[in-house]
């Protein structure tokens, strides 16, 4: 009993040691603002895949905001910097998400930490123009007046499978429809793959909308291969031969607008609204020493012809612009002006 | 955690003091199904996202199936953990986000750096006696390991599968007939590891996350690249004819290089009770 004991004994004694902690081989680093400029500089210039497409030297970045960071400086102050420095990218996909609650969360489309949309609410469509209103998942659609169909799509965060069971749906549904309207204009995106298979469902053939390659290694010309984005067609007679508007507005982003070069190149779409928000890329988030989190675009997203329309937005063909008053008043004339379009 | 197995430890080494034990108690070859529950502590540092130490727990419970043979061993382990982790040295922090409100007014919403962490996993391992039976035994053989490491939140250490073969070493002592004490050693000399590529995303054309991350992240590691080294302390009480009762503490370490290098080390805290069917 007593060996028993001292086994028994013994093995608890190395269990409660509990020494996984000192296996990590990594040193801990010192937290303070030098650190955390250099490592978000670092890691920018390691993982952004957009310096050569917006024509930024991304070290000369860094020999102007180096001498303005040194160890003494308030968190405020690394914030002021280091967002001057990420708003010289002009790019809608790097978001900066301070832990300091003094501190709003950043982006070149935001104010003051907050996206305010005025010239476009879904609920006014749905409350002044809308009949027959069915929705599964994010994707809505119904019926307008002079037998038009629209669609609307409140992100693309679906899987390929959720977005087959909705348009399978509205196929079915818009089988007599004279025109339709697909309406992303706050559609802030998602899965490129969801609207990749979205877009099928209006094709009659098979085509490249887009090409990406994204960063893979930190030298910043280390590309992965250009991969070719194609549409296929999937179901849908009705969709792909009847006319359509595609309406998006500066709200309309990243898988969004992947979606729109897909539909655009349909030969029965008509883009209209306001140009889209001009942010593309993939983009994962990494984080500082001090905890703030941040994203970043790792990759180069074009149209089949190779155009970037990276921190532009694609404009549309016919531009209705809503006045936000009229959209308060339960109006939409973009709206209107694509039904008017398709009735003639 | 520790407390509790602590508690229980002594519990049966009292019981076992009143025990009446008999030789043959445990004669091969015999099958044995097991439920095992468990607490885990975890440290990892993934360089593909974040240069922080991240820490967390896990709760794990465990379906085992053991068959004992004259000199074999088999043993089929499925094991599901659930846990959360943090930054080590931003424990409580949050990230904030304002949204208009209807009325003009703004609420803030604040969100735990903290996530979630799901690992299942599965063992299948096989155990070869070496010399004659002994008190102290030596066993040598191999496992087949298959852990998903799928975190959620707004940074995400540690997202990977491996499959992994690794030889192992078990030395069993008998210390008496209720009492068995035992320490495994296993260390992978082959990996087929799933990590996300160089640039942190997953999309590829036509395919939903979960199938482009497998399809086009994975890749065979050798010795260089993975490392894989697992140890295990156990303590086995015969509670009787057919049941046994298992306390185990394992520690497990993992270093992958690529893309960035990803440590993880676990310490696991395991309680099992194996049902014996006995062939005859």
């Amino acid at each position: 009993m007593k060996t028993i004991g001292i086994l028994v004994g013994l093995c608890l004694g190395l269990s409660l040691c509990s020494c996984e902690k000192g296996l990590m081989p990594e040193p801990v680093q010192k937290n303070d603002p030098v650190r955390n400029f250099e490592l978000l500089w670092q890691d920018f210039r390691d993982y952004y895949g957009l310096f050569a497409v917006k024509r930024i030297n991304w070290d000369s970045v860094y020999t102007i905001y180096r001498p303005q960071v040194h160890e003494d400086m308030t968190e405020a102050q690394f914030y002021g910097v280091a967002t001057s420095m990420l708003a010289i990218l002009n790019d809608a996909h790097i978001t900066l998400y301070p832990t300091n609650p003094e501190l709003p969360r950043w982006s070149v489309d935001l104010k003051d930490g907050i996206s305010k949309q005025e010239d476009y609410a879904f609920d006014v469509v749905k409350n002044r123009y809308l009949q027959n209103h069915k929705q599964m998942g994010a994707i809505s659609w119904g019926w307008l007046p002079g037998n038009i169909g629209y669609i609307h799509v409140a992100h693309f965060m679906l899987k390929i499978g959720e977005v087959d069971a909705a348009m399978n749906q509205i196929s079915a549904d818009f089988q007599e429809a004279r025109g339709l309207v697909l309406d992303i204009r706050d559609t802030p995106g998602g899965q490129d793959p969801a609207g990749q298979q979205m877009a099928g469902y209006f094709a009659s053939e098979k085509y490249v909308y887009m090409r990406s390659r994204k960063r893979s290694g930190p030298e910043p010309t280390d590309f992965t291969p250009w991969t070719d984005w194609w549409v296929q067609p999937m179901g849908g007679e009705a969709l792909r031969n009847t006319p359509l508007v595609l309406l998006t507005t500066r709200f309309t982003g990243s898988g969004a607008e992947t979606f729109s070069l897909a539909m655009r190149k349909l030969p029965q779409v008509v883009h209209a609204g306001d140009t889209t928000a001009g942010a593309f890329s993939d983009n994962p988030s990494r984080q500082l020493l001090n905890g703030w989190i941040f994203s970043l675009s790792v990759g180069d997203f074009r149209d089949a012809e190779g155009v970037s329309y990276e921190g532009k937005g694609i404009a549309p063909a016919l531009v209705w612009q809503n006045n936000p008053a009229d959209v308060r008043a339960g109006k939409d004339e973009a709206l209107e002006k694509a039904m008017e379009h398709l009735r003639e | 955690m520790r407390a509790t197995i602590l508690l229980v430890c002594g519990y049966l080494l009292m019981v076992s003091g009143y025990a009446q034990e008999k030789a043959d108690y445990f004669l091969p070859p015999k099958f044995q199904v097991g439920v095992q529950l468990g607490l885990s502590t975890f440290s990892m540092v993934d360089r593909a996202v974040s240069p922080l130490l991240y820490q967390g727990r896990y709760r794990q419970v465990g379906l085992q199936l053991l068959y004992t043979g004259n000199r074999s061993r088999v043993e089929l382990s499925l094991q599901g953990k659930l846990g959360n982790f943090a930054p080590a040295a931003h424990r409580g922090k949050n990230v904030y986000f304002r949204e208009l409100q209807e009325d003009g007014s703004i609420r803030e919403t604040a969100v735990p750096l903290q996530g979630g962490m799901l690992a299942p996993a599965v063992k299948l391992g096989y155990w070869h006696r070496l010399g004659s039976p002994h008190a102290l035994q030596v066993s040598a053989g191999a496992v087949l390991s298959e852990q998903l490491l799928y975190p959620q939140g707004f940074v995400q250490p540690g997202l990977m599968n491996v499959l992994a073969l690794s030889p192992q070493l078990r030395l069993t002592y008998a210390a008496a007939t209720r009492h068995q004490f035992e320490a495994n050693v296993a260390a992978a000399a082959l990996g087929l590891v799933t990590r996300p590529p160089y640039h942190g995303t997953l999309t590829q054309p036509n395919e939903n996350l979960e199938q482009a991350f497998l399809k086009h992240n994975t890749r065979f590691q050798t010795l260089d690249k993975l490392k894989l080294l697992q140890a295990e302390l156990q303590y086995q009480y015969r509670m009787g004819l057919r049941t046994t009762a298992v306390a185990s503490y394992q520690l497990s370490w993992m270093r992958e290089k690529e893309p960035r290098p990803l440590s993880l080390a676990e310490s696991a805290y395991n309680l099992s009770f194996f049902y014996l069917f006995p062939t005859k």
